[in-house]
């Protein structure tokens, strides 16, 4: 049997001590280079997400304001696409008139001459007044006017022999209507907004 | 006798839970850390799809804007403006061009206010104004002249009309009398 050796054992604890305990101190020492070595590495890491970062948000800010110069722009255009679609609009309207006023005059006979065309106020009324060579000419002419799909309610409302001189002429008036316009424009100002003008037409 | 030494068993277990603390310590930071750099990533993702969506956007309403203009917005399509003096000042020059003679030129009473909609789009307050004009000239022209009022460049609107073949016009020479509506926008330009 082998003799305890008392200072043999200390000196084995003790180096047994000291090999884990610098284990350890170096476990250490590497977990906290390792700390340094991961805040130095985020923190140039998250410098450069930053510049990155403030670069992109500065070109969204570039983008927006164009965005909003092009937006505004464009609800300009929008606007005046509007103005024009409304002038066009009134245009139509107007051109009612101009149309009505072309069907009377492709529809009127050789012998018969127009003196006086004049709408009859907003109802579409127009008053024809003019002169014939015959009755004859005079019902032609008042039969195209029927005819025609753009009048309702054609009247002659009046036939009188012209002055001596004249040939022969029998002078006339014609009333018709304009049928409604199926493609009445959507306009918030209608033309009863406004008033009428003395009673001159 | 052995001297005093630091490598002792109460030492070593000492180091054991410095190292677990330490170890502990790290991983609470590197997760920090890790946070920290995914919000910065997520703050750079979200600026760049901000901005891809934006130039998209940009790129959409460029390209519809162009396409308004091209379909649109020549600048002769959309008006010489609205306003009376203007109309009277357009009047002028086709009457002239026809050698047409207009002898006036009357507004009737004060405008009307009137809020004009197209589409459920509303184009705001204009003002309208009842105009006659008078005048006389050869059929032919003043025809051309009421074609005029066909084009769209100005808000103007035929109410009614009246021709007269002029006593003795054997030359076919008429005169007119027009009643329009001449809109003008209120805040002072269309």
């Amino acid at each position: 049997m082998r003799p305890f050796n008392l200072a043999q054992t200390k000196i084995l604890e003790r180096s047994y001590c000291r090999q884990h305990f610098e284990i350890r101190l170096r476990g250490i020492t590497l977990l906290v280079a390792l700390m340094v070595v991961a805040a130095v590495g985020s923190g140039s890491f998250r410098a450069t997400i930053r510049s990155k970062a403030s670069c992109v948000r500065s070109e969204v800010a570039v983008a927006e304001a164009r965005r909003g110069e092009t937006r505004r722009e464009l609800a300009n255009m929008e606007m005046l696409s509007l103005q024009y679609r409304w002038q066009n609009e009134l245009a139509q309207r107007s051109k009612r008139w101009i149309k009505a006023l072309d069907s009377i005059l492709q529809r009127a006979p050789k012998d018969v001459w127009l003196n006086r065309i004049q709408s009859a106020g907003q109802g579409g009324g127009v008053s024809v007044e003019g002169a014939a060579g015959s009755y004859e000419s005079l019902s032609a002419f008042a039969g195209r006017l029927r005819g025609c799909p753009m009048f309702s309610d054609v009247r002659l409302c009046s036939t009188k022999m012209a002055a001596a001189g004249s040939g022969g002429a029998i002078e006339f008036t014609v009333q018709l209507h304009l049928r409604s316009a199926s493609s009445a424009p959507s306009i918030g100002a209608q033309t009863s907004d406004v008033p009428n003008i003395g009673g001159q037409f | 006798m052995l001297p005093p030494s630091p490598s002792r068993a109460e030492n070593v277990q000492r180091a054991k839970y410095a190292h677990i603390a330490i170890a502990v310590v790290a991983v609470v930071f590197c997760g920090y850390l890790v946070l920290m750099m995914m919000g910065d990533l997520r703050g750079l993702w979200q600026a760049q799809s901000a901005a891809c969506r934006l130039k998209a956007e940009s790129v959409k309403m460029a390209a519809r804007a162009r396409e308004a203009k091209q379909r649109q917005f020549e600048p002769r399509r959309i008006g010489v403006g609205s306003g009376l003096e203007l109309f009277a000042v357009q009047m002028a020059r086709w009457t002239s061009a026809r050698q047409i003679r207009m002898e006036s030129l009357t507004p009737d009473g004060s405008p009307t206010p009137v809020d004009v909609k197209v589409s459920n789009s509303s184009l705001g307050r204009w003002k309208a104004n009842k105009v006659m004009v008078q005048g006389s000239g050869q059929f032919g022209q003043v025809m051309g002249l009421m074609d005029e009022f066909l084009n769209p460049r100005m808000p103007v609107q035929l109410e009614s009309f009246s021709l007269q073949a002029m006593s003795g016009g054997e030359d076919g020479s008429v005169s007119f009398q027009f009643v329009l509506t001449v809109y003008e926008k209120e805040s002072g330009g269309a």
